[in-house]
């Protein structure tokens, strides 16, 4: 649905996005990065308010800029909190849906139901001004969704919501992407993303630093220590075990604490294969298990760091 | 019924508090001051035509059409910029140029009305209702809204050109529109108020030039000494405003407008 190939955006001197490929299809993906990553850059090339500089950009097989047949199947969440706050969240969609196309009687049910979707019909009659910020955010989510888009993107779209509204604006995210529908969704909060998909785009400095699911990012990472964590009732023993399987790199006992082991390990994988053959073993008792270095933070952080590349 | 409703809320937006207490104030500028200085004129010396014509040009057309032609002919375009709302705008599948069409029209609905009601309190402050006719406020009605459109082509086009059009249009008015008419030889020929002036077709009874500087408002009024014939004018007029206006649509259709503190 969305093509990049080579596709960079300068601002003046300053490079917004750097050379960036790759291929957005149906279901959910996540863009990450931290501020300042060219995400926002990047949706604002999908959503046809840039060209790019140098490289081919296309959506739904078209040049997206001010291209009104893109925008007809696009949806767009902005991640500004600017509104016209003299309008009431209803006016607002309303003229949303007047500017889609829609007239008369299809514009109000256009308008109703987004409204409703997003759990507004209650409080969309008073003036956006006076809305909180999950109610703003709600009402920016209904314009994106009022005119049912192939593709809908939301440049962090949870930012201020309730728990109730992050889970319901998720549940939204979570069937349009279910329906088939290309989702692209923004966010600098990963445990946010990792209870989303497992489909990220990974940028920093307008550079795409890797793409696809989750656990193929992580592989990328396997040529590098993993740290993992026990804590157990015979710990020099189980160290002195795990020393000798091929796939640790080194072992560490805490002076502090001293049933804990702290494990580094370049193949993880091969390395959770054989601990569960130790441990039993040895008969060993395992109090706790962490592998903080198995979460998508850690995988962002470490690429970001550039230790992956 | 789109572009209506856009008309609509473009109309509403005009007003917002701080740009009502601005046309309020120009709108009601003019006729205060003819209520004054009829109250304040000598019995006899009071002659309606002239306090008029020293009301209506140095204050209607110089001050109120162009300051409150730079405020919404600039605003169509930045105030979507300066607000952020216009990242709303242009990502709809609505031709751009609609939607600078309907911001445009209101501002130019707004700005003529403005400045034809001023005109017409102003008369009303000089004249008797049964010699309201004399005041010729017709001429002077359909330049100012031949003004708006002109003025609003010109600062529309600064608008979807240039940042901080602002500015730029309040150094057009205060600064070209006000020095280059003065300036000897032709030059009056490059400003838009000399072809409002000819248009408007105002009849001076006191020549200031003439009779010493009795009163020196009335040179505002009058049409520079250039031979301009009327129908020239208004070609003129109306070539810079189609001109103007087709640029600001092309070009709003075809650039991106970003915020800049939003680029990453």
């Amino acid at each position: 649905m969305i093509v990049l190939e080579h596709a960079s955006r300068w601002y003046g001197q300053v490079i917004g996005l750097n050379d960036v490929t790759c291929r957005i299809g149906p279901g959910l993906t996540a863009l990450l990065g931290p501020n300042g990553a060219g995400k926002s850059t990047l949706l604002k090339l999908i959503t046809g308010q840039l060209r790019p500089t140098t490289g081919k950009l296309e959506v739904l097989n078209e040049r997206p800029f001010a291209n009104p047949k893109v925008l007809a199947r696009l949806g767009y969440c902005p991640e500004i909190d600017n509104f016209y706050e003299e309008m009431t969240g209803r006016e607002f969609v309303t003229q949303m849906a007047a500017l889609s196309g829609f007239r008369g009687q299809e514009r109000k049910t256009r308008t109703d139901g987004a409204i409703e979707r997003v759990g507004m019909a209650d409080r969309c009659d008073r003036k956006i001004a006076g809305y909180s910020k999950g109610m703003r955010q709600r009402i920016k989510v209904a314009q994106a969704i009022l005119h049912e888009p192939s593709i809908l993107v939301l440049d962090e779209p949870l930012n201020g919501l309730d728990p109730i509204g992050r889970q319901e604006i998720t549940d939204l995210m979570l069937s349009y992407a279910a329906e088939g529908r290309c989702v692209l969704i923004s966010s600098h909060i990963l445990y946010e993303v990792e209870q989303l998909t497992r489909t990220i785009l990974l940028m920093q400095r307008g550079r795409l630093l890797a793409q696809g699911a989750v656990s193929a990012i992580r592989d990328l990472m396997d040529r590098y220590p993993h740290r993992i964590t026990i804590e157990t009732d015979r710990a020099r023993e189980i160290a002195t075990e795990l020393m000798a399987l091929p796939s640790v790199l080194g072992v560490r006992l805490d002076k502090h604490e001293p049933g804990r082991v702290e494990v580094e390990t370049a193949e993880p994988d091969r390395f959770y294969n054989d601990l569960p053959g130790i441990v039993l073993a040895g008969g060993y008792t395992v109090g706790r298990f962490e592998a903080p270095d198995n979460n998508l933070e850690t995988v962002m952080r470490r690429l970001l760091d550039g230790k992956a590349e | 019924m789109s572009d209506l409703l856009l008309l609509a809320n473009a109309l509403r937006d005009t007003f917002r508090p701080r740009r009502l207490i601005i046309a309020l104030i120009l709108l009601l500028l003019p006729p205060v001051l003819a209520v004054g200085w009829r109250l304040l004129s000598p019995r006899g010396a009071f002659v309606p035509g002239d306090v008029y014509d020293s009301l209506v040009s140095p204050f209607v057309f110089s001050v109120s059409l162009t300051i409150l032609s730079v405020v919404y002919g600039t605003g169509v375009v930045s105030q979507e910029i300066e607000g952020k709302t216009i990242v709303y705008l242009l990502t709809r599948p609505f031709p751009r140029w609609r939607i600078l069409l309907a911001k445009f029209t209101a501002a130019f609905l707004t700005v003529g009305t403005v400045t034809t009601v001023s005109v017409l309190l102003v008369g009303l402050a000089l004249y008797e209702p049964s010699r309201l006719a004399e005041a010729g406020m017709e001429a002077d009605i359909v330049a100012l809204w031949m003004g708006a459109l002109t003025y609003g082509g010109v600062f529309l086009l600064l608008g979807t050109a240039l940042p901080r059009p602002l500015t730029y249009g309040l150094m057009f008015v205060f600064g070209w529109e006000t020095v280059v008419p003065k300036l000897p030889g032709e030059f009056a020929r490059v400003s838009i108020m000399t072809y409002l002036k000819v248009i408007s077709a105002r009849e001076i009874t006191e020549n200031p030039a003439q009779s010493g500087g009795g009163n020196p408002l009335l040179a505002f009024a009058q049409a520079p000494n250039l031979e301009i014939p009327v129908p020239d004018a208004w070609r003129i007029l109306i070539a810079v405003a189609v001109v103007t206006l087709i640029a600001a649509h092309v070009l709003f259709s075809v650039r991106e407008y970003i915020p800049r503190d939003d680029s990453e």
